[in-house]
């Protein structure tokens, strides 16, 4: 076997051993990655749960009582047969016609070529 | 001289690299043949890990899937001692954050280990603030928390689960091996950082979470339960209260709810009497309600004709060197009317046409002095003794609930069986058990245990108890729409001297409703109420209140 065969051997097993290892290093920062990944998305899930955990802590009849009911500038009250229960409290709820009147300038435009004139309830 | 001088030279090197070359074969031969499993051994602890993955503790559900108990994967602070430079510095930064004694987090800091816990089981922000001070010494580890959404809110159901996520009391401690599920692990390399190397896994088992558990509970029930318990204690501040809410059809338990109570969040700060569960660990003498079970045995025996008259003595009567009292004085009544008004001393003389032997029988046939089998840990067995050992008084005392001591849930089950036409069913807690996807792992049915009275005398005793509730003792309970069966109870508690006292009483009240077809029997039990101790003042309001608001709801759905 001459020199020459024989650097070309030792080249060639050089080669496939270095994309071996280099093989092996992508295949570690992968799996880096998806470790990283699945780090986000269990804090994800464990962050759904704690959110879960909150909503149902919020809305556990104990908190809606003492948050509702017990505050002390709270009106709520919890309906019974001897209570009404009164939707609109102000004036100011119910909006009058003129902040009903259409700001889109299309549509006034469309409105003042219309002949009919707007229905108002009288107050 | 110099040709020789290098070739001793020569000879020199060779001799000495050979020497070498020796030394390091035999090192060689040593390490890799000799030392070789030590070498392994070593280099294979350095690369591998075995990661022990925990499996997440199943969660509570009521009846209708509200969460009750779950658990959240919370940060652990654990610190390395050594990589502290000035403990003093860091314990005043740390005792700030953690909310703890300057001297108890110095104590940590100063430990000689590698690894100590600062704070286990804490909230996101104060693990990154104290990781902030100090990355290389503190470390975060997460770690699930039981957690409980509705606080105190059927706190004596769920019990709690430790530190270790173990369960401690309750459905927790009874039905542990269903929820605690099994642990995993892995076996895989790790580099120099530690980090793990996934690819390189080579054993992965892999963690069976825990089941969940659905609940009899209904969580709107248990609130109104724990609402009328509040008040209760608002307006009679009692020693102890229970209130326990049946379907008397199957056994259902729909609310369970004692004060004093605890929230299992934070457990280990409430008192032990706070944790108890008094609803069925507590015996107590249940007076005038037990006449539902003596009224019971007479009608089924046919003992006495009821519309038959008893004289009451107007109110006192005289037995042996002991006088027995009505509340109120009464005349002659029939045995309804005794039932309704509650009379002690009518009672008592048609309890004499019974028996002892019968009396006894069919108190032990309603499950007195043995457990009832609810899958709740720590329940009593009551008192009854055998006639055998009774006293010449015992035939005046036993019909009227004295000299026999019964748990809140089994006079709620006896009254259950009237109300389900003489049939007794065992109470349970749980209706099914899930896995994480749903699927049935386990359903709980309804266990009829026995027939306890003929189907005629249920309805019959069925109607006694809406005369109470009509004209009697119990016009309190009353409800708009609806008829009402019960029986109220004010029994005297035994005082240090061993005798009845006089200023200590337990109010009661059960019965159950719509007294023609049932949805629901509740138990009312007020220990020490003041200054009112009537049963008809302070017990029968709140059965009334519980029933009425939960009637509404069971219909509305």
């Amino acid at each position: 076997m001459n020199l020459a065969r024989i650097f070309v051997i030792i080249a060639l097993i050089t080669s496939i051993s270095l994309i071996l290892v280099h093989q092996q290093v992508e295949i570690a920062k992968v799996s880096y990655q998806i470790q990283h990944q699945e780090l986000s998305i269990t804090q994800a899930l464990d962050q759904r749960q704690g959110l879960l955990y909150n909503v149902a802590s919020l809305e556990s009849p104990q908190n809606l009582k003492q948050t509702l009911l017990l505050a002390e500038k709270s009106d709520f009250s919890c309906l019974n047969n001897k209570k009404t229960i009164i939707l609109a409290k102000e004036k100011s709820v119910i909006p009058s016609p003129t902040e009903l009147k259409n700001t889109n300038p299309f549509s006034n435009l469309l409105a003042f070529l219309s002949l009919s004139s707007e229905a108002e309830a009288n107050q | 001289m110099g040709r020789l001088s290098y070739n001793k030279r020569a000879c020199l090197i060779f001799v000495f690299l050979f020497g070498v070359l020796s030394c390091l074969t035999v090192r060689l031969f040593y390490i890799q043949l000799l030392r070789s499993d030590y070498l392994c051994d070593v280099a294979n602890k350095q690369h591998s890990m075995m990661v022990r993955t925990e499996p997440k503790r199943g969660d509570i559900y009521d009846r209708n899937m509200r969460i009750f108990a779950t658990s959240l994967n919370m940060d652990s602070v654990y610190v390395n001692p050594k990589r502290i430079k000035d403990p003093q510095l860091t314990s005043r930064e740390l005792s700030k954050i953690l909310d703890m004694k300057e001297a108890e987090v110095l104590r940590r800091l100063t430990k000689d280990a590698s690894f100590v816990w600062l704070k286990r089981k804490t909230s996101d922000d104060i693990s990154k603030e104290i990781t902030k001070l100090n990355p290389r010494a503190f470390g975060v580890i997460k770690e699930p928390k039981r957690v409980y959404p509705n606080g105190e809110l059927g706190s004596h159901v769920l019990g709690f689960a430790g530190l270790d996520n173990v369960g401690l009391e309750g459905i927790e401690l009874v039905y542990d091996e269903f929820l605690k599920g099994q642990p995993g692990f892995k076996i895989t390399k790790r580099d120099a950082k530690l980090r793990e190397l996934v690819f390189m896994q080579q054993n992965f088992v892999p963690a069976v979470e825990g089941h969940n558990i659905v609940l009899t509970i209904d969580e709107a029930i248990q609130h109104i339960v724990e609402t009328e318990l509040d008040r209760i204690y608002e307006d009679f501040s009692p020693k102890a209260a229970t209130i326990i809410a049946m379907d008397p059809r199957n056994g259902q338990i729909l609310a369970l709810a004692n004060r004093p109570t605890y929230d299992p969040n934070i457990f280990e700060r409430s008192e032990s009497e706070s944790r108890r569960n008094r609803a069925i660990t507590d015996m107590y003498e249940p007076g005038s309600v037990f006449k539902v079970i003596t009224a019971s045995a007479i009608l089924d025996l046919d003992s006495i004709d009821p519309q038959e008259k008893i004289f009451c003595e107007n109110g006192a009567y005289k037995i042996g060197r002991h006088t027995l009292h009505d509340h109120k004085p009464h005349g002659w009544l029939n045995f309804f009317e005794i039932i309704e008004v509650s009379s002690n001393i009518g009672t008592i003389k048609a309890a004499q046409h019974l028996g002892q032997k019968n009396l006894y029988n069919y108190i032990k046939t309603y499950g007195f002095g043995e457990k009832t089998g609810i899958d709740l840990p720590g329940e009593a067995i009551g008192m009854i003794r055998k006639p055998e050992d009774w006293s010449r008084l015992s035939m005046c005392a036993i019909p009227m609930g004295q000299e026999v001591a019964v748990t809140a849930l089994q006079m709620v089950c006896a009254v259950s069986a009237i109300a389900n036409r003489g049939v007794m069913v065992r109470p349970y807690m749980v209706d099914r058990i899930i896995d994480d996807k749903g699927g049935l792992i386990k359903s709980f049915k309804t266990f009829y245990v026995r027939r306890v009275l003929d189907r005629k005398t249920a309805i019959e005793l069925t109607g006694i108890l809406t005369g109470v509730v009509e004209r009697g003792t119990g016009k309190n309970a009353k409800i708009e729409g609806y008829p009402v069966a019960g029986k109220t109870g004010t029994a005297q508690k035994v005082a240090k001297d061993g005798r009845y006292s006089h200023s200590k009483f337990i109010s009661s009240f059960v019965g159950f409703a719509p007294a023609d077809d049932p949805l629901i029997s509740v138990i009312v039990i007020v220990d020490e109420p003041r200054p009112f101790y009537y049963a008809s003042l302070v017990a029968a309001p709140a059965f009334g209140n519980v029933v009425k608001e939960s009637i509404a709801y069971l219909e509305s759905k």
